[in-house]
C-alpha cells in the first residue's frame, strides 16, 4: 500500500462510495475534508474516520472555500450526479488551481465532456461491465 | 440559424414569443413534460421533453456554431455542464447563461462562458440605484452589468456644482459622456464646467457608482 501521509484529500459526496474512500484515506494518514449536503450521510462515517465534515451544497462556491479547496492536493468529486461532479471538478481545477481532480461519472456518455477539461475520470458502470465480463471470460467488445 | 432555448419556465416562455416574433427558429429544450405541453400548445416552436444536460437530447437538436443557445435552468452546475456540452461538442460560440448564484459569475466566465447573467445581480444594481437619491433620473446596467449608466441632475447643492470637469476627483473608470444644458447637448471636455441644473449621462464600472454620485449629486 503506498503511503499517502501528507496528502490533503477534499471529498464531494459522501454516499456509498464517497465513504469508503474517504474513511480509508483517513485511517491511511491523508488529511481528509467531506462534504455532504446530507447530514445523516456524514454521520453515518465510521469512527475509524478522523478527517472533517462539512454539510453543505458541493456547488457554493462559499463551501469549497470553507474546505480549503485552494490548498487541497486531491479533489475528488464522488456524488451521484455527474452534473455536480462537472461543476465541482471543473472548478477545482480551473479556479482553486487543484493539481489532481478524479471524478466519478455515471453516465458514460457524459466521460468526452470531463476528458476535455483534463479530468481523470472513474467510470462504475464501465467498471462493473467490465467486471462481469471479466468474471466470464469475455473481453469489452 | 436556430435559436435554442434549455431549461426555463417564464422567462423561457417570454423569450421564445418574443424571437418567433422576430422570425427566428426557435426550440425549446425542457425536461417538464407538463411545461413543455404549454410551450408547445402556445408557441409555432419545436419542443423537445428531455435532459439538456443529456448528449442524446442535445443530439436531436442538430447544432452547428451557426446557432444560438439560451440556458435558462434553474440550477448552476446543470447550466454549466449545458453550456460546455454546447459549446465542445458542437461548436456553438453564441452561448447566453442564467446564472442563479451570482457567486458563479466568475467561474462562468473563468471558464469560458463569456455572457453569464445573474438576475440577482440585475436586480441588485437597479435597488442599489433606487436607494440612492432623488436625483438618479435613471439608472440602468448594461453589458450583463459590467458597466452602469446613470441620468443624474445636478443639484444646487452638488459639491461640483461651478467647477470644471477637469477639477472633479472622479474616479478612472468613470466618464461623463454628455450634459443637457437647457435643452442642448454639450459634449464635455476637461474645461467645460457643471452647472447646477445640468442633467449629465455617466457611464462607469459599478463599483464605483456610489461614489460617483456622492461627488455629482452630494449626500
Amino acid at each position: 500500500m503506498k503511503k499517502t501521509e501528507s496528502l490533503y484529500v477534499v471529498i464531494a459526496g459522501c454516499g456509498r462510495i464517497g465513504s469508503i474512500v474517504a474513511t480509508s484515506l483517513s485511517v491511511f494518514g491523508s488529511n481528509v475534508v467531506v462534504i455532504d449536503a446530507d447530514e445523516t450521510a456524514l454521520e453515518n462515517l465510521p469512527e475509524e474516520f478522523t478527517g472533517f465534515k462539512i454539510n453543505g451544497d458541493v456547488t457554493e462556491i462559499s463551501i469549497l472555500r470553507e474546505a480549503r479547496l485552494d490548498k487541497a492536493d486531491v479533489l475528488l468529486a464522488l456524488t451521484g450526479d455527474d452534473n455536480t461532479n462537472f461543476m465541482v471538478s471543473t472548478v477545482a481545477k480551473r479556479f482553486f488551481g487543484v493539481k489532481r481532480v478524479i471524478a466519478r461519472v455515471n453516465d458514460p456518455s457524459n466521460e468526452s465532456i470531463f476528458k476535455e477539461f483534463d479530468i481523470d475520470i472513474i467510470s462504475p458502470t464501465r467498471l462493473t461491465a467490465l467486471r462481469i465480463l471479466q468474471e466470464l471470460g469475455v473481453q469489452e467488445a | 440559424m436556430k435559436f435554442v432555448i434549455i431549461g426555463g419556465q417564464k422567462i423561457a416562455y417570454h423569450l421564445a414569443r418574443m424571437m418567433i416574433s422576430k422570425g427566428y427558429h426557435v426550440y425549446i429544450v425542457n425536461k417538464d413534460p407538463r411545461a413543455c405541453e404549454n410551450l408547445a400548445k402556445s408557441l409555432s416552436a419545436v419542443v423537445i421533453l428531455g435532459d439538456g444536460s443529456k448528449k442524446s437530447v442535445l443530439d436531436q437538436l442538430d447544432l452547428s456554431n451557426e446557432d444560438l443557445v439560451v440556458v435558462l435552468t434553474n440550477t448552476d452546475r446543470d447550466n454549466l455542464i449545458i453550456s460546455q456540452m454546447v459549446r465542445h461538442y458542437y461548436g456553438v460560440e453564441r452561448i447566453v447563461t442564467l446564472v442563479n448564484d451570482p457567486e458563479d459569475i466568475e467561474i462562468f466566465h473563468r471558464l469560458g462562458v463569456k455572457a453569464a447573467v445573474s438576475p440577482t445581480n440585475l436586480l441588485l444594481q437597479t435597488i442599489q440605484g433606487l436607494l440612492l437619491v432623488d436625483e438618479i433620473e435613471e439608472f440602468s446596467p448594461v453589458e450583463e452589468g459590467r458597466l452602469v449608466f446613470l441620468r443624474l441632475e445636478i443639484p444646487e447643492t452638488s459639491p461640483s456644482a461651478g467647477r470644471k470637469l477637469k477639477d472633479i476627483p472622479l474616479p478612472h473608470n468613470c466618464v461623463i459622456g454628455a450634459i443637457i444644458r437647457n435643452n442642448l447637448v454639450v459634449i464635455p471636455r476637461g474645461e467645460t464646467e457643471l452647472l447646477a441644473e445640468d442633467r449629465v449621462m455617466v457611464l462607469c464600472e459599478p463599483n464605483v457608482q456610489s461614489q460617483v454620485i456622492k461627488l455629482l449629486v452630494g449626500e
